[in-house]
């Protein structure tokens, strides 16, 4: 399992091959230290996430629950009527933060819950299926919100250690014992040509006498 | 011609009375009964559909058959036969009781209105907002064509001169818009509204003075209902601009009532007003258990309040149902007064909510007890 195969077995070849050793080790050591660290995040990340699905699935099934009543009880129109008074818009906002390395989605939003009072609609008007409605529909896109964040970066993590892995398998079982391997063989290559060299001389120097 | 044509304006005559009451009642025996309801509830949306186009509500199934889906169909049907009779009521109704018919349907106009008010401010297409329009009101829908035509709040407002509400509009909107403006405007019309209903009850219809202790407990049973929802939604700390004076409990009243955190203090509250008996008999209509008292309903009552929770639904109708059984007795006993034209609105109103819930039931799949219970029968 050659790395280097037409490489001539000089000393400054060595030395660079000694020197990529050096960097490949100190790369698989950084890399493996990062991996450690991605997977330590994913493993703090990963039970967040599944509490923060399962809260969005439960506050999904609270508004299809909600759904059913809110039109039995307003009907299409005047659930529409309420939806155009609502004056609060919620806003969302995209950001990024660096997690050792890896530049992960930061989402958040402003204004997602709002006082029955500020929403837009009257309250003499309406009826309260429609405020509950309305709080589990915010409560629905609260927990959107932070799921998407978080699952956002969770899926960012574990592809970017995917790939890390995929490094530090090459380095560790490829390119550091093949470069061990070359820096072994140009050794014993010049070792031989020393070992030639030695005799040569003691030849020519037995020749001389 | 119409009937109001043969009276004097203002002058409402025992036979006219004896006349209006006469076919209301007779339109009253053609609502939809709770056997039919029973049966409603079992069919198809397809056979629901065709029950009602064979009723009262043929000519505007047959107009929209071709132009909404199943359950649009419906829902715009019933909508739209509901403004066809409240403007037939209106043109049979003689003098003073076309007036309070009148003040009766404002809450449409109000309706219509803040939605045209809302259409123009925020730019929603007019075609969306005349979808959504219910024309039950004195606003006729040539007159709400006219005023969505119109590009500018102040417009509207113009031509709005003649309405009832015209002056608390003009003096709520004047310069820049700010938020929450028309939320607190629809508050301030429909607490005109309240107000208006009260004055003319008391201006000399037959009927007006047994009505006025309905309409005062219905206001406080709104505002009960509103406290509990300021306090499931909301961190306001004065709540009077949302309560609706003209009940038995003042506004301050139900400010104190907003804070209060002891149990014994809160039943006591809701006991004296006479809303507790009301609720007990509400809770063991929806239990259908008699042996409900005011402890199960204090309780119940409480654990919402305790909770910051809005109380359920289906106690809600069925409190709508007691008042409307209550209502119904009241007609009953003064046969030739408002109070059957009154009973007979409400009717209606809630035949056209029942059908609605079935349908909508129906269209979600829900069982027929879930939509049994959220029926006003």
């Amino acid at each position: 399992m050659p790395y280097l195969r037409d490489v001539r077995p000089t000393k400054s070849e060595l030395l660079v091959l000694k020197t990529r050793l050096k960097i490949a080790i100190k790369s698989h050591k950084t890399l493996q230290m990062k991996l450690d660290g991605l997977i330590m995040e994913v493993t703090r990340l990963t039970p967040k996430v599944k509490a923060e699905y399962e809260l969005l699935i439960a506050r999904h099934r609270r508004v299809r629950h909600l759904l059913a009543p809110a039109y039995m009880i307003e009907g299409m129109l005047n659930l529409t009527i309420a939806a155009y008074s609502v004056e609060s818009k919620t806003e969302i906002e995209l950001s990024e933060k660096n997690l050792f390395g890896v530049r992960v989605p930061v989402i958040t939003g402003d204004n997602v819950r709002t006082d029955l009072t500020l929403r837009g609609y009257g309250l003499l008007g309406t009826s309260m299926v429609i405020d509950d409605l309305a709080d589990a529909y915010e409560g629905l896109v609260e927990a959107i919100i932070a799921y998407a964040g978080n699952a956002a970066a969770l899926s960012h993590l574990l592809s970017e250690i995917e790939r890390i892995n995929r490094r530090v398998k090459a380095l560790e079982h490829v390119v550091i014992p093949s470069l061990k391997q070359s820096i072994k063989t140009i050794s014993a290559a010049r070792e031989e040509l020393e070992r030639e060299e030695q005799t040569r001389l003691f030849h020519v120097k037995k020749r001389r006498r | 011609m119409t009937f109001n044509h043969f009276f004097n304006p203002y002058l409402v005559t025992p036979s006219s009375y004896r006349y209006l009451c006469t076919r209301i009642v007779l339109r009253k025996k053609s609502l939809i009964t709770s056997d039919q309801y029973n049966r409603l509830l079992n069919m198809e949306l397809s056979e629901f559909i065709r029950f009602i186009g064979e009723s009262g509500y043929h000519e505007e199934v047959h107009t929209l058959l071709h132009s909404y889906p199943e359950i649009e169909l419906i829902e715009q049907a019933l909508t739209k036969n509901l403004a066809k009779t409240y403007r037939n009521i209106l043109s049979i109704a003689p003098g003073g009781l076309h007036d309070l018919a009148e003040r009766y349907f404002t809450r449409y106009d109000i309706e219509n209105v803040m939605l045209i008010l809302r259409g123009c401010q925020f730019q929603i297409p007019a075609d969306k907002i005349r979808a959504v329009l219910i024309p039950a009101g004195i606003l006729d829908p040539i007159k709400l064509d006219q005023l969505l035509a119109l590009r500018s709040v102040t417009e509207i407002i113009s031509h709005l001169s003649s309405w009832t509400g015209h002056d608390i509009l003009s003096s709520r909107i004047s310069g820049e818009y700010k938020r929450g403006t028309f939320a607190s405007l629809e508050n301030d019309l429909y607490i005109a509204y309240y107000s208006n209903l009260l004055t003319d009850a008391k201006s000399g219809y037959q009927g007006g003075d047994v009505i006025i202790p309905h309409l005062r407990f219905e206001i406080d049973i709104q505002n009960i209902r509103n406290i509990f929802r300021l306090r499931a939604g909301s961190n306001v700390r004065d709540i009077t601009p949302y309560m609706i004076p003209g009940g038995y409990r003042t506004p301050n009243d139900f400010q104190r009532l907003y804070g209060v955190t002891d149990r014994e203090e809160f039943v006591n509250e809701l006991s004296n007003a006479g809303i507790l008996a009301l609720l007990t008999k509400a809770l063991g209509t929806l239990r259908c258990d008699k042996s409900v008292c005011d402890t199960d309903a204090a309780e119940f009552i409480w654990s919402r309040w305790a909770a910051h929770k809005t109380p359920l639904n289906t106690i809600v109708i069925a409190v709508n149902t007691m008042l409307l059984h209550h209502l119904d007795g009241l007609a009953r006993r003064h046969q030739f007064s408002v109070l059957p034209i009154i009973s007979y609105l409400e009717r209606k109103k809630y035949e056209v909510m029942n059908l609605r819930a079935i349908a909508r039931g129906k269209q979600f799949g829900v069982s027929p007890d879930f939509i049994r219970q959220h029926l006003v029968i």
